[in-house]
């Protein structure tokens, strides 16, 4: 990326070329619709390239997965005609988030630990990451109560960070 | 730093995958703050929620390849052009670089903007195969009335409403609407526009408008922004109608 600050075209191209099946992936999760997703793809990598310095440190296909998700959620909440209130905004807290020892993590071992956990706790995680859905939304989806939900999204990511950690260490 | 509270326990992860209603997600994320155990936790499954979305990223040779080089080519095309514009034209708008993160433009806008700086300066856009020197004619002939257009969208102050295809723009007390992939209207039809005043119970005819072959589109609304609610779209008849005979394809408060 620090090339890409210096405007290096083929330091950017590198770097579509590493993400732009992560993003597009995310994005055509999200959206359902192809056009759509080489839209958000395209306005995320130009993101990347107009505003280089939004990537501070730490794992750049984290950051780029979320600038992903928080670009289509925009995207789904203009596609409702209803007025929507607002999805939970990114609360930045002090220090960084990004978590050095799953820096360099690939997609397969992020689908082995998801599929490692139990539907009840991957299905509410995936809904609530790729449907934008609040937990309440969930638990109604779900017929599931709301601490049940909180329950098994807790114990989902707990067992999906343990597994991640042990696939790293392998 | 305040002590560990059991009851926010549960709802550190569901902070952590970002499904916590707003009100409840600062209430949360207050306690976080001043309390070790839950932010420790908190970040431990921050890192495992953001990487959820590697689960969708598609395999090598899954894309289809033909969908892919268009959008690398799109992409690159709009970098490249960026790049090149050391020196943009006179009346060329650049695009705003920020400090930190949030969206100066949205993307196809920012694709116009980079569109029309490469028009202007006329630089790498020329060598390419003849679909974009049509498109260059294109833009070339709207180049002044973009330009203008242009730098109310990336204005300070201009607010940005994400709307299918593209988004609605308050700028300097106008209304200005923008796409790209706008789908063509129906054969014998136009998008036309629509206002709600505040406290209004029925909208008000606005312009009509098509797309350019590419799909992009950028309007302003005669009315203004001053006390509109909101903005919709519909496929109309040319020269529009009264009042809509299609349902929206999006409306858009201005809030």
């Amino acid at each position: 990326m620090e090339r890409v600050r210096e405007r290096d075209v083929a330091a950017f191209e590198n770097i579509y070329d590493a993400y732009h099946r992560l993003v597009y992936g995310i994005a055509f999760k999200m959206l359902k619709d192809a056009m759509a997703a080489e839209d958000l793809t395209q306005a995320v990598f130009l993101k990347v390239w107009s505003t280089p310095d939004a990537f501070a440190a730490g794992n750049f296909g984290a950051w780029i997965a979320r600038v992903t998700r928080n670009r289509a959620l925009d995207t789904l909440r203009s596609r409702s005609l209803r007025v929507e209130a607002d999805m939970p905004a990114d609360i930045p807290l002090e220090g960084s988030l990004d978590d050095d020892v799953l820096a360099n993590i690939d997609a397969e071992r992020v689908r082995a630990a998801l599929a490692s956990l139990p539907d009840d706790q991957r299905g509410p995680i995936e809904l609530g990451f790729f449907g934008g859905v609040t937990h309440e939304e969930i638990a109604r989806r779900t017929a599931t109560p709301l601490g049940t939900v909180k329950t098994r999204i807790r114990a989902g990511l707990r067992k999906m960070r343990a597994q991640l950690d042990a696939s790293v260490a392998r | 730093m305040t002590g560990h509270d059991d009851a926010f326990s549960e709802s550190v992860a569901a902070l952590a995958l970002g499904v916590l209603p707003e009100a409840e997600a600062r209430e949360v994320a207050g306690h976080v703050r001043g309390c070790a155990a839950c932010r420790s936790e908190y970040a431990e499954l921050r890192s495992a929620a953001d990487l959820v979305g590697f689960a969708a990223e598609f395999r090598p040779g899954e894309l289809d390849e033909v969908s892919a080089t268009r959008l690398k080519s799109r992409v690159m095309r709009a970098v490249r052009a960026d790049a090149a514009a050391v020196s943009p034209a006179p009346g060329a708008v650049r695009a705003p670089r920020t400090a930190s993160g949030g969206w100066p433009l949205y993307a196809a806008a920012a694709a116009l903007v980079l569109a029309v700086l490469a028009a202007g300066s006329a630089v790498s856009l020329r060598n390419e195969n003849a679909a974009d020197r049509e498109r260059i004619a294109v833009l070339e002939r709207q180049s002044a009335l973009q330009s203008s257009v242009l730098a109310q969208i990336v204005a300070p102050g201009a607010k940005h409403f994400p709307v299918a295809s593209g988004e609605v723009i308050e700028t300097n007390g106008r209304i200005l609407l923008a796409f790209s992939h706008l789908a063509p209207a129906p054969a014998g039809k136009v998008y036309q526009a629509w206002t709600l005043a505040r406290g209004a119970t029925a909208v008000a005819p606005s312009i009509t408008f098509a797309p350019d072959a590419a799909g992009n589109a950028v309007v302003e609304l005669p009315q203004g922004a001053a006390n509109l609610a909101a903005v919709a779209v519909s496929v109309e008849p040319p020269g529009g109608s009264k009042t809509p005979t299609s349902k929206p394809t999006f409306v858009r408060a201005l809030s």
